[in-house]
């Protein structure tokens, strides 16, 4: 797109207030140039998932023998197969627990530090405000067996409140930090006319600051939905049956996982599409009922 | 000091206290105390299959520095440290660009290309899948025999002989840049709906302004958008720098690092030398390498923020 | 280009993609048999066989270990290449001589993921099944004393038949490929024969006959490829133990036993030696002159599996679980279509072909030994339990269930012997009829440095073409005598 910039100097004097405008040739090279590579991104983001989905109903034999061909027949029992085999409805009710409990509390404590760090002064305010940004940039695996006696020395190991409140532990980095940017930018007149009339800190922070930021808590949110539905290693190894007699609560990532390395011993292909559809298509379908919203929180987010 | 002011400052303190409590306490418990104490096993020759260790002082450091597998995955996590924000912001850049004010201009305004509202759904969709599914799926189309899917359409238009079937992910010299097409695939659909967001907020007098300054798409967009989305760009650049020195889930899930250390990055290094069950204490030695990897990161980030803070200033 | 092999730790990690060991744990697990490890005994069995567990009552010769009958036995298998139907078998079997008593039962592909965490906490299952990609290192837990050793068991009387001990009910070896410095830890339970494998319907229908030397072998291979079929496969994305093991066993032909002691021992250049020599030219040699499927390099040892069912190569190594592993019982009963073995496909095993004309051993000689191990955690909160399902599972009517579910032979004397399978039978009479057996040891006794570290990287690398055979014997022997002036390594021998 550089290479029509010389070429469009002579335009410059051209007089242009009349509309429309008629489109010159450099223009329309990158309008095609610029529309065919919309068109290939496109493709190359839909067509793998398309692909995938489209394998589920297939069986292994076409899919090793033809890889890209379609299906011959619908085969609904490679889902049967995959459901059954997989418990993927367990893993769901799972992650839907955690997370939703996950993201309620990291919200409303992420959002409690970060308007106390944000807004008010006191010794060590920065101390604790960099020890949260800290977090952002260490790995998680780095902590993962230490944590995992600490969670064990509180007898919360395989249980939906422990997983919870280890979620919320490292979610909070992301969420104190981004919430931190945007409490600064709601206008200090507001709280203070909500301290002359009298409203107590608790009081202004619930009834007055949290419904200003609003669009920073839902992008926040939805970027710790996404960010604990998608958590792998953590569920790993602190959701783990502790005796054979533990119930499974296993969530949906490691039952994914599980399916994928089942892969390593077991040639049930078609079954792992299956899985994997399944997987997917949920929060797809969520996405693009909620892509409005998403784009609305990420752009308040952005106008500071 | 005054009875009232004194009772206002300490509701003020409560309420601080308060607010702080139990999140402060939860991150200390179930994150600070956790890394504290991988900082200090840094220094044991733990294996972390029973409870016993011995301290080793600076050892496992000293380790580290001749170890020849780390150095490699250090100068890959470099690579992706440099590329990924360099490659995903400029696309994310050009499609937000496209979709936003790319359109034709004429009475109606300026406006995005035909189509954008439909491109920006779908250009988001590879980020909300598990990584899981995003191995699985690019996985299988790299399978390097002629079953593979990109081997197979590639021989079907006879760019691949049969025979000589493409390595992709098990070539040492390709698996990087593969890696790296695959986050990127990954990740800008994200900051492309993040900078759509910025840009949508620049005033459209400014755009059609320059539009009857009879400034063409390129000289819009070097000239007018970048210059006002540069917060948002430098706050992507240091998040993106953050994702490329982890890689963790997308090499762990693909290639386990290989072929032969071609794709070790450090995160998986570590999680290799911790978990990977073939030689006794070697958790001590993970947890050092851990360390000079939070240590690392936590310098760029350092570097970058205050590069960006210092641009910030300028441009104000 | 640097031909040094850098330090290398996984192939992989614990994923599907990546299982290099497989059920080479046989391998792996066994080799420290013969040497004595006085230390590693003396410290395991120190803290082994205390009474600290609660879990325990009064023993008598029905109940040698004081299981206490309404007790819960907390199980954990491996379910690679042997499926998850067996583990449930085993259940079901227990408490027919149990009735009271609970068997739970987990299965997993991740052992070392899974594990490593309750191993560290102190809650390790009564149980384990100790394999696959994702084991835990055998020698380390035996280090660290975390599990018991099996001499109890052994010692302990036949369900079958109360008059024997139940070490006088296995076949010979099994003690051996379980044990630490003369102590048996790991109970290997299925009996593996390795070699390659063909299917014997397409040998028949195209006259050709397996090779036993390399000019018969270069004869064969030229007449598939002009059928179209690519001669030998491998997955080499996680199967290059399986070319480790094509190589020793052709070293082992080629220069005898004294090569491979040779090997094991340490001796100067021993690496160098004529065979060692041949054997690696022949694997680049293969190649070079393009006698391996086209693309095998980024392949799973399953899919290479199935490239070779579906008849797209000739021969493939392998250990007796193939068939096992190919054929998914839950594929089965609901899909139609076998889990990928076509429904004529004959699945033979062969003894490995030499790498010459004039090899030091006879034709036919192949690798035969006792895998897939059973562990007891130290800190099983039920040790009685666990030692009582090892002894359930070591009767006859567990291990012809075993067979049946898993199609391969158990260490149990006397069973799989109406086994109707082309493929069991085949591996049976291979391992009868063998002159003389192939083994080695250097593999296990010093897997890090000289395995994961430099053989496993440069097989990968000579097979991708980036490294010639001499950079590979260069780099073992590089690795040998690193190790040999390594104190901080303990050292094993062997006399034959």
């Amino acid at each position: 797109m550089i290479t029509d910039a010389p070429a469009a100097h002579p335009a410059v004097r051209a007089p242009r207030p009349t509309t429309p405008a008629p489109p010159d040739r450099t223009g329309r090279t990158l309008n095609v140039f610029s529309h065919g590579f919309l068109l290939t991104w496109a493709v190359l983001v839909t067509f793998p998932l398309l692909w995938s989905v489209v394998q589920a109903f297939r069986t292994d034999p076409e899919i090793i023998s033809d890889p890209w061909g379609i299906p011959t027949s619908l085969r609904w029992e490679n889902f049967s197969r995959a459901w059954n085999a997989s418990h993927i409805g367990d893993y769901f009710l799972s992650t839907v627990i955690v997370v939703s409990g996950g993201v309620f509390l990291t919200m409303l404590l992420g959002s409690m530090a970060a308007y106390v760090l944000a807004r008010y002064d006191f010794p060590g305010n920065r101390v604790i405000y960099y020890g949260f940004v800290a977090g952002l940039t260490v790995p998680i695996f780095l902590a993962l067996i230490p944590l995992f006696f600490v969670v064990r020395g509180y007898d919360m190991l395989n249980t939906y409140h422990g997983l919870i409140l280890v979620y919320v532990a490292f979610s909070l980095p992301f969420t104190v930090f981004f919430l931190h940017s945007f409490f600064r930018t709601l206008p200090k007149s507001i709280a203070e006319q909500a301290a002359v009339d009298g409203a107590g800190h608790v009081r202004t922070f619930f009834q007055i600051m949290l419904p200003m930021a609003k669009p920073g808590l839902l992008s926040v949110g939805i970027f710790n939905v996404l960010g604990q539905w998608n958590q792998f290693l953590l569920p790993q190894t602190l959701m783990q049956q502790q005796t054979s007699f533990d119930p499974d609560r296993s969530v949906l990532a490691q039952g994914l996982v599980a399916l994928a390395i089942q892969q390593g011993y077991r040639n049930d292909v078609s079954a792992l599409f299956a899985g994997m559809t399944i997987a997917m298509l949920p929060i797809l379908v969520v996405y693009v009922a909620f892509q409005r919203q998403v784009q609305a929180g990420l752009t308040s987010a952005t106008l500071k | 000091m005054t009875w009232p002011r004194l009772r206002a400052l300490l509701t003020k303190y409560l309420f601080i206290a308060g607010f702080l409590l139990l999140p402060v306490a939860i991150y200390g418990v179930f994150m600070i105390s956790p890394f504290a104490q991988t900082a200090l096993y840094s220094f044991t020759d733990w294996g972390a299959r029973t409870t016993e260790f011995d301290y080793v002082g600076f050892d496992n450091y000293l380790r580290l520095a001749e170890d020849e597998v780390f150095r490699k995955a250090f100068g890959n996590s470099l690579f992706f440290f440099l590329t990924l924000p360099v490659v995903t912001v400029a696309l994310a850049l050009f499609f937000a660009f496209m979709l936003n004010v790319g359109g034709r201009s004429n009475r109606a305004g300026v406006r995005g290309v035909f189509g954008s509202s439909v491109y920006k759904v779908i250009f988001f969709f590879p980020f909300i899948l598990s990584i899981a599914i995003v191995a699985i799926v690019w996985g299988t189309i790299f399978r390097t025999d002629r079953h593979g899917l990109a081997n197979a359409v590639l021989m079907a238009v006879g760019l691949v002989d049969q025979d000589e079937p493409l390595l992709f992910l098990s070539h040492p010299g390709t698996v990087k840049w593969l890696l790296l097409a695959i986050a990127v695939w990954g990740f800008s659909g994200f900051f492309m709906v993040l900078f759509s967001a910025a840009m949508t907020s620049i005033p459209r007098d400014i755009y059609e302004a320059a539009v009857l300054d009879g400034a063409n798409r390129s000289q819009q967009f070097f000239r007018v958008t970048l210059p006002l989305l540069r917060d948002n760009v430098s706050v992507a650049w240091v998040y993106l720098g953050i994702l490329g020195l982890d890689m963790f889930a997308l090499v762990y899930a693909l290639t386990g690092g290989g072929p032969n250390n071609a794709s070790q990055v450090m995160a998986t290094q570590i999680y290799q030398t911790a978990f990977g069950s073939y030689r006794p204490g070697q958790f001590g030695y993970a947890c050092a390498m851990g360390v000079a990897l939070a240590v690392f990161t936590l310098l760029l980030a350092i570097v970058q923020l205050r590069i960006v803070r210092r641009e910030r200033i300028e441009f104000a | 280009m640097s031909v040094r092999p850098v330090s290398y730790r996984l192939t992989g990690p614990p994923t599907p993609l990546t299982r290099r060991r497989l059920l080479g744990r046989a391998a792996a697990a066994g080799l420290l048999a013969t040497p004595a490890a006085a230390l590693l005994n003396a410290c395991a069995t120190g803290s082994g066989d205390g009474d600290d567990n609660g879990n325990e009552q009064e023993r008598t010769a029905e109940n040698p270990f004081g299981f206490v009958p309404d007790s819960r036995v907390d199980a954990v298998f491996f379910t690679g290449g042997f499926g998850t139907e067996y583990p449930n078998a085993l259940q079901e079997e227990f408490q027919r001589h149990w009735p009271e008593a609970q068997v739970g039962v987990v299965t997993t592909e991740t052992i070392a993921t899974e594990m490593q965490p309750r191993f560290a906490g102190g809650n390790p299952p009564d149980f384990l099944n100790n394999s696959g990609d994702d084991e835990l290192a055998l020698d380390g837990l035996v280090n660290d004393g975390a599990v018991i050793p099996l001499t109890e068991l052994l010692d302990a009387p036949s369900l079958d038949d109360p008059s024997k001990k139940i070490r006088d009910t296995l076949t010979a070896g099994v003690e051996e490929a379980g044990s630490f410095g003369g102590t048996m830890y790991s109970l290997n339970f299925v009996n593996s024969t390795y070699g390659i494998w063909y299917d014997a319907k397409l040998f028949r229908d195209n006259g050709w006959t397996p090779p036993t030397t390399w000019s018969e072998f270069l004869d064969l291979a030229g007449r598939m490829k002009a059928a179209g079929i690519a001669p030998f496969i491998n997955g080499n994305a996680n199967g290059l133990w399986y070319l480790q093991n094509v190589l020793m066993e052709w070293i082992n032909l080629e220069g005898g036993h004294e090569a491979v002691i040779a090997i094991d021992n340490l001796e100067p250049d021993a690496w160098r030696q004529p065979a060692v020599v041949t054997a690696v030219n022949r694997l680049q040699e293969m190649v070079d002159s393009e006698l391996v499927y086209p693309g095998m390099e980024g392949l799973t040892h399953i899919q290479a599996q199935q490239a070779w069912l579906d008849r797209e190569a000739g021969m493939l190594w392998c250990g007796t679980w193939l068939e096992a592993e190919m054929s998914d019982d839950t594929v089965l009963a609901e899909h139609e279509v076998s889990g990928g073995i076509p429904a004529d496909f004959e699945m033979t095993l062969m003894a490995p072909w030499a790498p010459s004309d004039n090899p030091a051993l006879p034709p036919g000689c192949v690798r035969n030994q006792p895998g897939e191990p059973f562990v007891i955690p130290t800190n099983a909160a039920n040790r009685a339990g666990g030692l009582e399902l090892l002894r359930v599972m070591l009767t006859k009517s567990f291990a012809e269930r075993f067979i049946e579910l898993t199609g391969s032979a158990t260490v149990v004397q006397g069973t799989g012997l109406e086994v109707d399978s082309v493929a069991f039978r085949s591996a049976a009479e291979v391992a009868a009829t063998a002159p003389d057996a192939l083994n080695w040891k250097w593999e296990g006794w010093y897997n890090a440095k000289m395995y994961v570290d430099t053989m496993e990287p440069m097989l990968g690398e000579l097979m991708a073409g980036r490294a010639s055979a001499q950079d590979l014997i260069d780099a073992m022997q590089a690795a040998a005598d690193e190790v040999r002036e390594d104190s901080s390594i303990e050292k094993f021998t062997r006399e034959a």
